[in-house]
């Protein structure tokens, strides 16, 4: 089977080819010699390494280098803010276990930062870009359409209207101050009663 | 209807080996199966399996409530089988009775025989089922549909897992069973199997069968359910829009 | 699931757009979601209908069973209203015990229906102070996208409107009858946006709603159920206003009741 012939869509437990002849990848197991799909997507082959692995539709997020990603803002420390990463900014499903994430200080914006508590608070939602994944989950928001998101009121925890360069809370007239993300938010896919592309 | 009507045991098999509805000893009742329903789910599918009618839907891998079933080298899945009040012709008390939380468990089990569940630790797979609707053969029913929504949200897995009963009426093994037949038959055999590996993860049986009838119900069920993985993957292929491809032998 | 960040970032653009008059689906203010009802969808109960209101699915089943009245209405049958936000239906229901929203949809559908006088329950008694029917409506959420009081509602009474007294199956009369119904409820339940009143709201616009209003009104022009939600405030011309624009929406969504269609 090459390239060419294989189908565009493959289910969970559909013969694949011989271990002889490939290695199992993502999306694929191996039983007794025989390569099977585990997962509901489309086959490929990587012709370096003859490896066989399936491209999963509606897959099971996970987080890659340079992906965007939402993060809620758990802890402010001196050098480093620590997040949960909660979903890619491209899928309406979370990210399994909610990874912790931190953003250190010099990539808390572009330019130099004095102090973290200056541009995030505890509870604010970041759009964030993945600096690296693994072992550990390091994020940026150091460009002008990434940041704070989402913010609520330190007085009065009510959503701060964002719009504004000074963040200013609706409710009391509180005034903050926040590294914001400039530019249209991407809306998390599904939220707003569309289809969701897959 | 049901029950509180029927005096006497219907005649469940005619001289010419038809059965109540006029299926034959091997036959399967018309089953419909969708995926993807459910737009608020990671994954679903709808399955109308004679006059049952059963929703499933998977949610995760998210957190684990409650915190102390949560495993560290592994997903754990968790699901619940739950029949409507109005799904059977007495009205049934809403809530998990003794028999659902059984079922939900054997379920859970044949699951995690195949699901990859390591790929994930810490979290939990939520499987639901809700039967809509009963005549005989609504874990076969919820499993098949289960099965399906779980491969419709991305779940890796060995394979997908249909279902089906065999029992035995007026004498004879038959597949699939409908309500009259289980209520008056003298056996019920659910089970699932995995096509990959010719293995059945779900067995129940109740009733009594010879040796003999054992070995032919199963071999029955096996063929019953090859026929029922076909629709699934079936179901698949459309909800992902792609035209059936002839499978390659194996 | 993305609830956490669609709660939070949508609330905030949801209320931008609610302050133009606009709303994230691009419905008007006063526009209420597509409707689409099923009658006898479970031929196992005595009466059923799914209903699904943009993506909100509801399935309603009717049951009657005989019992015995209630020692205070000796001549009258018995109405049991229940209904089940089951885990299925929501990345945010989790399994246990009923919740106080399920209890809530519950409540305030039976209020409607009793109070409108939906179905005669003096024609429900057999024998006085002995045996009744019991008349079970029974609610399944499938798919809670926003407006399950309403939907459930408009659930239960396309059931009831279309169901059957099992009387000869329990061996109480030579065959079986229609359950009649007489006057239909419909409720429109409304959310604040900030200044904006928007009606039939969806899942995100009820999260970041400032107060819910639930008003259920019959044919004969008369309010017959109230319920204030969620966390915020309406004036009394809120209300007011709000009352007529249920009205106008009633007699619609009640001729689609009456038609047993779409």
């Amino acid at each position: 089977m090459d390239e060419a012939g294989l189908p565009e869509l493959v289910l969970p437990g559909d013969y694949l080819g011989a271990a002889e002849e490939y290695l199992p990848g993502r999306g694929t197991y191996e039983d007794r010699g025989r390569i099977y799909a585990s997962l509901l997507g489309r086959p490929a082959i990587d012709p370096t390494d003859r490896t066989i692995r399936v491209d999963p539709r509606n897959a099971v997020p996970e987080i890659q280098e340079g992906d965007l990603v939402y993060a809620r803002v758990d802890e402010i420390k001196t050098a480093m803010a620590v997040c949960t990463v909660l979903t890619p900014a491209t899928s309406r499903r979370g990210v399994p276990g909610k990874p912790e994430g931190t953003v250190h200080i010099s990539k808390a914006k572009e330019g130099y930062t004095e102090t973290l508590s200056g541009e995030f608070a505890v509870g604010d939602i970041l759009l964030a870009r993945v600096l690296q994944a693994h072992p550990s989950v390091k994020l940026s928001t150091a460009q002008p359409t990434l940041g704070v998101v989402s913010a609520r009121c330190q007085a009065c925890h009510a959503l701060l209207s964002l719009g504004s360069k000074e963040p200013t809370c609706p409710r009391c007239g509180h005034k903050e101050r926040r590294k914001l993300a400039r530019g249209a938010t991407p809306l998390p896919p599904g939220g707003d009663g569309s289809d969701d592309a897959d | 209807m049901g029950n509180i009507g029927a005096k006497e045991v219907p005649v469940l098999l005619s001289p010419e080996g038809l059965r109540i509805d006029g299926r034959k000893l091997d036959e399967l009742r018309p089953i419909e199966i969708r995926a993807g329903v459910l737009r608020q789910a990671d994954g679903s599918a709808f399955v109308e399996w004679g006059q049952n009618k059963v929703m499933a839907a998977v949610y995760g891998p998210r957190e684990v409530h409650p915190r102390h079933l949560q495993q560290n080298n592994k997903a754990v899945i968790q699901c619940r089988y739950n029949m409507a009040a109005f799904s059977v012709d007495e009205r049934k008390r809403p809530g998990l009775d003794r028999r659902s939380q059984e079922i939900s468990k054997v379920i859970a089990e044949a699951f995690e025989s195949v699901v990859f569940a390591e790929e994930f630790p810490r979290t939990s797979i939520d499987v639901y089922i809700e039967v809509l609707q009963a005549n005989a053969g609504t874990r076969c029913a919820g499993l098949v549909a289960a099965s399906v929504a779980l491969a419709d949200a991305g779940i890796p897995m060995v394979d997908l897992l249909p279902a089906v009963a065999v029992g035995k009426v007026a004498g004879a093994i038959a597949l699939d069973l409908k309500k009259e037949e289980d209520n008056f038959g003298e056996a019920d055999l659910p089970m699932a199997l995995v096509p990959q590996s010719g293995r059945l993860v779900l067995l129940q049986m109740e009733g009594h069968m010879t040796e003999e009838e054992l070995s032919r119900s199963l071999d029955l069920g096996v063929a019953g359910c090859r026929v029922i993985y076909e629709k699934m993957k079936a179901a698949l292929r459309e909800r992902y829009s792609v035209e059936p491809v002839a499978t390659e032998a194996a | 699931m993305t609830e956490e960040v669609t709660t939070e970032i949508l609330q905030t653009h949801i209320l931008d757009l609610a302050a133009d008059g606009k709303r994230l689906d691009g419905r008007a203010p006063d526009e209420y979601r597509a409707l689409s009802l099923e009658p006898g969808y479970v031929v196992t109960a005595d009466g059923s209908a799914l209903v699904r209101l943009g993506e909100t699915m509801v399935l309603a089943g009717v049951k009657l069973e005989p019992g015995k009245p209630f020692a205070d209405t000796p001549n009258a049958g018995v109405l049991t209203t229940n209904a089940e936000l089951i885990p299925l239906s929501s990345p945010t229901f989790e399994p246990g015990p009923p919740q106080p929203g399920a209890i809530e949809v519950s409540r305030v559908v039976d209020r409607a229906i009793r109070a409108a006088e939906t179905i005669d329950l003096a024609g429900l008694c057999i024998t006085p102070a002995e045996k009744c029917w019991t008349c079970y409506v029974d609610i399944h959420v499938l798919a809670h996208a926003g407006n399950l009081i309403d939907a459930a509602l408009l659930a239960a009474a396309t059931a009831l409107s279309h169901a059957t007294v099992p009387a000869k199956r329990f061996g109480i009369a030579e065959a079986d009858y229609p359950l009649k119904v007489h006057h239909l409820p419909i409720e429109c339940t409304f959310v604040r946006l900030g200044d904006t009143i928007v009606v039939d709201p969806t899942f995100d616009e009820e999260r970041a709603s400032q107060g819910r209003l639930t008003i259920a009104t019959d044919e004969a022009g008369r309010v017959v159920a109230m319920q204030k939600g969620l966390i915020g405030a309406f004036s009394p011309d809120d209300v007011r206003s709000l009352v007529r624009r249920a009205f106008v929406h009633g007699d619609r969504l009640r001729a689609s009741v009456r038609g047993g269609g779409a």
